[in-house]
């Protein structure tokens, strides 16, 4: 029956397309809007526990690879690095040995004053199941998420040093911004003349150490230490040392690549520092959800470095940390 | 008679859960220097230059979507850019790219740059404090440009669907290269 025939449809592309920009916008819009427990945040969550067992396989596909390059990598070293590292780990040996000494000694005199372990931390070991699927983001996916106690803000390290803050929890799996990431900051300070910066990312892959004043004397090798300020690390997790130092007499601050201790891509293994409670200080904005506008986020620093002291650079720096922190985790 | 190994309806879907696995397993694992292959975008690109336009703009959306959602960036950014990309790649003439394939690799260099440049400016007007000129340089090109080198290895399987598929007479991809 003619009646009965359909015609079909044709529904013009260049209409669909402008619906699609709008339900993207739309999108955006929120995204940007929303805390951390948002709607689409929580799908994303769910997405992440969908793709988790997928991002695992790739990782057992990838351990391989990474074998081979650290073996090719091995393989091309000269004689000359072996001798080094072998009388470089002799000298870490008899340090290891003094700064034992050392600890016990400040554990003794720190029962006597009764003052608090800072460096007593909790932690809870978790794999590396996934590193970032886009350029744009330095990630890498942990196989532990809220069921083994794990919340948005607390620190990730590796066995040598600070490695990120995980920005994302699902039951069964988190992600970790890495501190290399062009959004991370981290509140620091050089461990010889204990002057306080902060670290930041950037997007070529390396570190910074900004609010070093030209008074301060750094030299290459200096090491640099979290400072606990801002409250989003715990104080003395090493970060890396000072490859190269340059100013002008013009400048009003140092401009100071670090060498990060640690390259996530030679590590399996992460731990998550859950603990004690009274160091760690998990974002709390961005746990409740609060870090709505991460836009803004980025440029409102306000109580962050409440009841602070120390220098103006410092004192930026700890607000900087704390915007970082929030910015961050609020993805 | 020729026959194609998927049918038409088969193909976009396939070809969509294929790039999505590839991203997931794949590319993370296969960065060079924190740049990682966009391996969605390079198959929306492709799968657009030889597709009617709604359904290449339906695919690059939802694509983009699921690229949204499965890495770390803002939920919306990549749905618009690829709906976008695959529109403007499908509606361009089909002569241009039929058996040609340095034209179908420069359109996927040129899509990606523009992806990735987009991605950028994205980043910036919704507030991340990044430096726009090193993100544009240390990032965006050598993205697109691995993008096109992976465009190049997926060029011939894809080629060798769609060849088949004319003579199987494919609807999707037949009506987009008349």
């Amino acid at each position: 029956m003619a009646l009965n025939q359909k015609k079909p449809i044709k529904v013009p592309s260049g209409l669909v397309l402008v619906v699609f920009c709008l339900i993207s916008i739309a999108l955006l819009t929120v995204w940007v809007r929303e805390g951390a427990t948002g709607p689409l945040h929580t799908v994303r969550s769910g997405v992440g526990v969908l793709v988790a067992p997928l991002e695992e396989f790739g990782a057992f596909l990838g351990t391989p690879l990474r074998a081979a390059s650290n073996a090719a990598n091995n393989m091309t070293a000269e004689p000359q690095t072996l001798e080094e590292l072998q009388a470089q780990n002799e000298e870490l040996l008899a340090a290891a040995i003094r700064l034992e000494e050392y600890r016990q000694e400040n554990e003794r005199l720190s029962q006597l004053l009764e003052l608090r372990d800072v460096y007593g931390l909790e932690s809870v070991g978790a794999r590396i199941i996934s590193r970032s699927a886009d350029t744009w983001n330095q990630m890498i996916t942990i196989n532990k998420g809220s069921v083994a106690g794990l919340s948005v803000g607390m620190p990730v390290m590796s066995p040598n040093g600070l490695l990120g803050q995980i920005e994302s929890v699902s039951p069964y799996s988190s992600t970790v911004r890495l501190i290399t990431d062009e959004r991370s900051g981290v509140a620091c300070f050089l461990q010889a003349s204990r002057a306080e910066g902060l670290v930041t990312g950037s997007v070529e892959g390396l570190l910074y150490l900004e609010f070093v004043g030209l008074d301060v004397e750094v030299r290459p090798g200096d090491a640099i230490i979290t400072s606990g300020a801002g409250g989003v690390y715990p104080k003395g997790i090493p970060i890396g040392e000072v490859a190269s130092v340059d100013f002008l007499s013009s400048d009003v601050a140092q401009t100071i690549i670090v060498r990060p201790l640690t390259r996530v891509a030679t590590f399996e293994e992460v731990l998550v520092l859950t603990g004690n409670e009274s160091e760690i200080h998990p974002n709390p904005a961005a746990a409740q959800g609060a870090a709505s506008d991460e836009g803004a986020a980025a440029s409102d620093t306000s109580g962050a470095g409440e009841g602070a002291e120390g220098s103006e650079g410092a004192e930026g720096a700890r607000e900087t940390e704390a915007a970082a922190g929030s910015n961050g985790a609020g993805n | 008679m020729n026959r194609s190994p998927l049918t038409s309806k088969a193909f976009l879907p396939v070809c969509a859960v294929v790039a999505v696995m590839l991203q997931i397993i794949l590319a993370p694992n296969i960065a060079i220097r924190g740049v990682v292959p966009n391996l969605i975008l390079v198959v929306v690109v492709l799968v657009a230059m030889r597709s009617e336009v709604l359904p290449a703009t339906v695919a690059g959306f939802l694509l983009g979507l699921v690229f949204d959602l499965v890495t770390a960036g803002p939920v919306g950014g990549m749905s618009l850019i690829m709906a976008l990309l695959a529109y403007s790649a499908s509606s361009l003439k089909k002569d241009l790219f039929e058996g040609n394939w340095v034209a179908q690799v420069l359109m996927l260099l040129v899509a990606a740059f523009a992806g990735e440049l987009l991605h950028n400016a994205l980043y910036s007007i919704i507030g991340y404090d990044r430096d726009f000129f090193a993100s544009l340089l240390l990032r965006a090109l050598p993205g697109a440009l691995y993008d096109s080198l992976f465009g190049l290895i997926l060029f011939p399987l894809l080629q060798r669907f769609t060849s088949s598929r004319k003579g199987a007479g494919s609807k999707l991809l037949k009506g987009g290269l008349n």
